[in-house]
C-alpha cells in the first residue's frame, strides 16, 4: 500500500514563495509581540503568584473575580482553567499588584513572605463566597528565580544548536550545517510567532516543547541531506538543483508518513491532554508542522543558494534541468 | 545463520525479561515529578551573612577573652561590618604574643596595623566563603533532618542555581505547605539564660545595660510586648539537647515541650541552675523570651518549655529543637504546590492522551505496513520498555517535559521505521528480491538514522550539561530514546525481518 505515487515536483521553483510565506508569518508575529508588549512569559518565568483552586460545584468566574477584588488585587488575571466540568479557577496576581496591597510605605514587603498574595486568596475562597474549594495549587515565582531560568535556558539551547551545526558540518559538509542550523532557527522564531498569535504563554514546559521541536527538525531535515549526499553520488552528472529536489520527492512519502504519525500522537496530546499540556502540545503540534515545512523550504535551498554563491557554477534547478530524471535507479 | 539468529532471539528475550524485572511494578519503580505527582517545590536563600555576622561577634568576644586573659591591654573591640573587628589602642609591646595567638587560634583571620595604635583585625576573603559554604551545607543538613522528622517520602534536598546560596527542598506528595514552610524556616535557636530583670513594658524601665547584659523582647499575659532583662551568655543552648518531645502540663493541663540534655549539658545545666534557686530563668527561642520560670531546684538533665502553644505548635517545636537549629536564616524566593487532586486530573488526561495517540501511531503502521507494520509496532514498543527501564534503573524523575522527550523518541522511532520500510520498498520497485532489498534499505538508512540520531543526542548533551532542572529531564529521557531508538530500528528490526523469512527457502513477496 502506497499513499502518493512518484512524485516530481520542482520543489526548488517555489523558493522565494516559501521564503515569502515564512517572511509573512514572521512579520505577523513581530507585529503582535509588539502589539502585545512583548511575548507572554508563564509564572516560572515572571514574578508574582498562580492560584489553581478547584471547587466542589462548578464556581462563577465573577464571584471569584469579586473575593479577589475585595482583596485589593483588581488587576488579576482569573479563568476558567481547563475542562469546565473539572471546576477549576486560574487566579494569577503580577507582582506589581502584589506590591500595591502589600501594606503602608515603609514596611517591608518582603518580611510578609512571598506566600502571603497566595495565602489571603486562598483564606478568602475557603470562606465560601465562590462556593466550596475543594483542592489548590499556588506557584509563587521570586525576582531572581524567573532571570535565572529563563537566562539558563536560553543559553543551553544556543549551545546545543552550535553543537548541532559542528556535527553536521563534521558528517556531511558545513554548508549542509548551516543550512540545517537556519531552518531550525527558522522554524523557532515562527513558532515563537505563532505562540504570540495564538496567545499562549511560555513557561518552562513550552521550552522543552521547543527543544523537541529543534531535534525534530533537525531529524527531518537531515533525512533530506542524507539522501542529496547520497544521490551525488549517485547522479555525478546532474547540477545540485536537480538532485536536491530529486531527492526531497524520493523522501516525500517517508516525510509525510513520519510527520502524519508524529502529529497524530502529539495532537492527541493536544486534544485530550488537558489545560497543564495545552501550550506545550501545541508548541509540539506547530514545531511538527513547521519542521517538516523548513526541510523543504528552507533547509535545502539556503545548501542549494550558499553553492550557487560560492560554487561558481550556475545551478539552479529552473535554469537548467527544469524536470528531474525518473526516481528508478 | 540459523544458530546466530537462536542467539540474538536469546539475548533479546533476556533484555526484555530484565527490563520488566526492573520496572515492575510501575507504580513503585517509577519515580514522578511534582508536577503529575502533586507536592510542594520550595526554593529559598539561605541568608550566610547572618553566619558571618554570629562569627565576627563570637570572634569579638572570645578575642577579647583571650587578650585578657594574656593580660594584654586594647581599649575595645569594635565590629566595623561583617568579618570585620578593630582593636583600638593594643598594646604594641606584646605584638609578637598577639600574633601567635592569631595564628593559633584564628588562623582564617588577618591582623593589620590601622594606624595610631589601631589593629584591624579582618577575615579573610578566602576564609568567608568556606563559612558560607559550611552555612549552606549544615542548613541543607538541618533542613533534611527536619524533613525526615515531617515523614515525606523521597524529598529532594539539594543546592540550587548557581549563586552558592540557594537551597531547593521538593516534598513529593505532601500537601500542608504552611505547616512545611513553618518547619523548615523556624530557625530554632533555643536558649536558656538567667533573667536579671524584668519583665517591663518598657525597655527604659529596666536597669541601664553593660556588655554582659541584654534586653529581650516577650508577649506578655495581656498580650502587649515586655522586655526582660537577661545576661548574654546562655546557660545551656539547643546544642546540648539530646531530645524533645510534646507532652503535657499536669499542673496547668496545656501542652509543653519536654528536652532532656546531653551528659555534658546535663552537669552544666545542674551547676547553673542549683546556683540559682528562686531565680527565673528565661526560655529565649529565636531571640523571644518564651516562659520565664522559678527554678524551683536544682534540674539535672530534664527540663520543660512551657508557653501559650496549642498541642500542633508543642509537636512543631519540638521537632526543631530535635532535628537543630539553622546556622543562618532563611527567606523563601520561589514557591509551587500542586494539589494532590489536580497533579491526579493532569496525569490521567496527559497519560490518556499519550496512549490514544499512540495507539493511533501503532494502529496506522499496522494498516499500512501490513506484517511488516507488526516488526515495527514490536520494536517501538521495545524502544519504550528500554526508555521506561532505563528511567526507573537510574531513578530517573518523569515530568512533563520529560514526557516531550518520550513523545519525541516516539516521533524518531517511527521516523526510523518508516524510513527502513520507505527504503525497502524503493528498492523492491526496482526489481530486487525481498531479501535483498531487505538487506540493501536496511545498510542505506543506517547512516541516515544514525546521523539523525547522533545530531539529537549531541543537543541533548549539551543541554544536560548547561540546563537546569527541567531541561536536565528532557535531555535525559531523550538520550535513553535516541540511543534505545537505534538499537531497535537497526537491530531488533532487523532481527525480526531475518527470522520471519529464515524459515522460507524462496521469499516472492513481502508483506510491507
Amino acid at each position: 500500500m502506497d499513499i502518493l505515487g512518484d512524485t516530481r515536483i520542482n520543489w526548488i521553483k517555489y523558493r522565494w514563495w516559501f521564503a515569502g510565506i515564512s517572511l509573512a508569518v514572521l512579520i505577523a508575529g513581530v507585529f503582535d509581540v509588539i502589539r502585545k508588549d512583548g511575548l507572554r512569559y508563564g509564572i516560572d518565568f515572571s514574578e508574582g503568584t498562580m492560584v489553581v483552586a478547584k471547587f466542589a460545584e462548578a464556581p462563577e468566574i465573577d464571584d471569584v473575580r469579586a473575593v479577589v477584588t475585595d482583596l485589593g488585587y483588581g488587576s488579576a488575571v482569573i479563568q476558567s482553567y481547563d475542562r469546565p466540568e473539572m471546576n477549576q479557577v486560574m487566579i494569577r496576581v503580577e507582582k506589581a499588584a502584589e506590591d500595591e496591597t502589600a501594606g503602608a510605605p515603609g514596611q517591608q514587603p518582603t518580611q510578609a513572605g512571598i506566600d502571603e498574595t497566595a495565602n489571603r486568596i486562598l483564606a478568602a475562597l475557603r470562606g465560601g463566597a465562590a462556593g466550596e474549594l475543594v483542592s489548590s495549587s499556588t506557584e509563587i515565582v521570586g525576582p531572581v528565580v524567573g532571570e535565572e531560568l529563563r537566562r539558563r535556558a536560553r543559553n543551553a539551547t544556543l549551545l546545543a544548536l552550535f553543537a548541532m551545526l559542528i556535527y553536521i558540518g563534521f558528517r556531511f559538509e558545513p554548508v549542509y550545517g548551516v543550512g540545517a542550523t537556519v531552518a531550525v532557527i527558522h522554524d523557532v522564531l515562527v513558532t515563537l510567532a505563532l505562540v504570540s498569535l495564538f496567545n499562549y504563554e511560555i513557561s518552562l514546559n513550552v521550552i522543552a516543547a521547543f527543544m523537541t521541536l529543534v531535534g525534530y527538525s533537525v531529524n527531518d531535515t537531515i533525512v533530506i541531506f542524507d539522501r542529496v549526499r547520497e544521490n551525488r553520488h549517485i547522479h555525478r552528472r546532474l547540477d545540485l538543483g536537480a538532485i536536491v529536489n530529486l531527492s526531497i520527492n524520493q523522501t516525500l512519502r517517508r516525510t509525510v508518513l513520519t510527520s502524519g504519525l508524529t502529529l497524530v500522537a502529539v495532537g492527541a496530546l493536544l486534544t485530550w491532554g488537558g489545560e497543564v499540556l495545552r501550550a506545550f502540545s501545541f508548541v509540539l503540534v506547530a514545531g511538527v508542522f513547521v519542521g517538516t515545512y523548513s526541510s523543504i523550504a528552507i533547509a535545502s535551498p539556503i545548501v542549494l543558494w550558499w553553492r550557487s554563491v560560492r560554487g561558481g557554477t550556475s545551478a539552479t534547478a529552473e535554469q537548467q534541468r527544469p524536470q528531474a530524471p525518473p526516481v528508478r535507479v | 545463520m540459523a544458530r546466530r539468529l537462536r542467539l540474538k532471539g536469546v539475548l533479546l528475550l533476556l533484555l526484555v525479561a530484565g527490563l520488566v524485572y526492573v520496572v515492575n511494578p510501575p507504580r513503585d519503580t517509577l519515580v514522578l515529578g511534582l508536577d503529575l505527582q502533586g507536592g510542594i517545590h520550595l526554593v529559598m536563600r539561605v541568608h550566610t551573612e547572618d553566619a558571618v555576622r554570629v562569627l565576627t561577634d563570637e570572634t569579638a568576644e572570645q578575642f577579647a577573652e583571650h587578650l585578657d586573659n594574656e593580660e594584654i591591654d586594647f581599649a575595645d573591640i569594635e565590629t566595623e561590618g561583617l568579618g570585620q573587628l578593630t582593636i583600638l589602642n593594643l598594646d604594641d609591646s606584646r605584638l609578637r604574643e598577639v600574633r601567635d595567638i592569631v595564628a593559633f587560634s584564628w588562623p582564617g583571620w588577618d591582623l593589620r596595623s590601622a594606624g595610631g595604635g589601631d589593629w584591624s583585625f579582618n577575615l579573610r576573603p578566602s576564609e568567608e566563603i568556606v563559612v558560607r559554604e559550611q552555612t549552606v551545607t549544615q542548613a541543607m543538613e538541618t533542613i533534611r533532618r527536619r524533613v525526615d522528622e515531617l515523614g515525606v517520602a523521597e524529598p529532594v534536598i539539594t543546592t540550587h542555581g548557581n549563586t552558592g546560596d540557594q537551597i531547593l527542598v521538593q516534598l513529593p506528595g505532601y500537601e500542608d505547605v504552611a505547616r512545611a514552610k513553618e518547619i523548615i524556616q523556624a530557625t530554632a535557636q533555643l536558649e536558656l539564660r538567667l533573667v536579671q530583670a524584668g519583665p517591663a513594658l518598657d525597655e527604659a524601665a529596666l536597669p541601664p545595660l553593660n556588655s554582659s547584659l541584654e534586653n529581650i523582647p516577650t508577649e506578655l499575659p495581656t498580650g502587649a510586648v515586655g522586655y526582660y532583662q537577661v545576661n548574654r551568655v546562655a546557660a545551656i543552648t539547643g546544642r546540648d539537647l539530646r531530645n524533645a518531645r510534646q507532652a503535657i502540663d499536669f499542673q496547668t493541663n496545656t501542652p509543653n515541650v519536654e528536652f532532656s540534655l546531653h551528659a555534658e549539658g546535663a552537669s552544666r545545666f545542674r551547676d547553673f541552675t542549683g546556683a540559682n534557686v528562686g531565680r527565673q530563668m528565661a526560655i529565649v527561642l529565636d531571640d523571644l523570651v518564651v516562659s520565664a520560670p522559678v527554678i524551683q531546684s536544682p534540674i539535672y538533665d530534664q527540663g520543660q518549655i512551657t508557653g501559650n502553644f496549642t498541642v500542633d505548635e508543642a509537636v512543631d517545636l519540638a521537632l526543631v529543637l530535635r532535628a537543630g537549629a539553622l546556622p543562618a536564616s532563611l527567606e523563601y524566593q520561589e514557591e509551587r504546590t500542586v494539589g494532590p487532586s489536580l497533579g491526579a486530573d493532569s496525569i490521567r488526561s496527559g497519560v490518556t492522551a499519550s496512549l490514544a495517540g499512540l495507539a493511533g501511531v501503532l494502529l496506522f503502521i499496522i494498516f499500512y505496513y501490513r506484517l511488516s507494520g507488526m516488526n515495527a509496532v514490536v520494536a517501538l514498543l521495545l524502544n519504550l520498555l528500554i526508555l521506561v527501564g532505563a528511567m526507573a534503573y537510574f531513578a530517573a524523575t518523569l515530568t512533563l517535559p520529560g514526557i516531550a522527550g518520550v513523545i519525541l523518541t516516539i516521533g524518531m522511532g517511527v521516523d526510523a521505521n518508516v524510513l527502513i520500510f520507505e527504503r525497502i520498498k524503493e528498492e523492491m520497485r526496482t526489481g530486487k528480491p525481498p531479501r535483498t532489498a531487505i538487506s540493501v534499505g536496511f545498510s542505506r538508512v543506517f547512516w541516515t538514522i544514525v546521523d539523525a540520531n547522533m545530531t539529537s543526542l549531541v543537543a541533548a548533551a549539551i543541554l544536560f550539561q548547561f540546563g537546569t532542572g527541567p531541561v536536565q529531564g528532557f535531555a535525559v529521557t531523550l538520550s535513553i530514546g535516541l540511543v534505545s531508538n537505534v538499537f531497535t530500528a537497526m537491530f531488533v528490526s532487523r532481527y525480526i525481518f531475518d527470522l520471519v523469512l529464515s524459515g522460507r527457502r524462496q521469499v516472492a513477496a513481502l508483506s510491507i
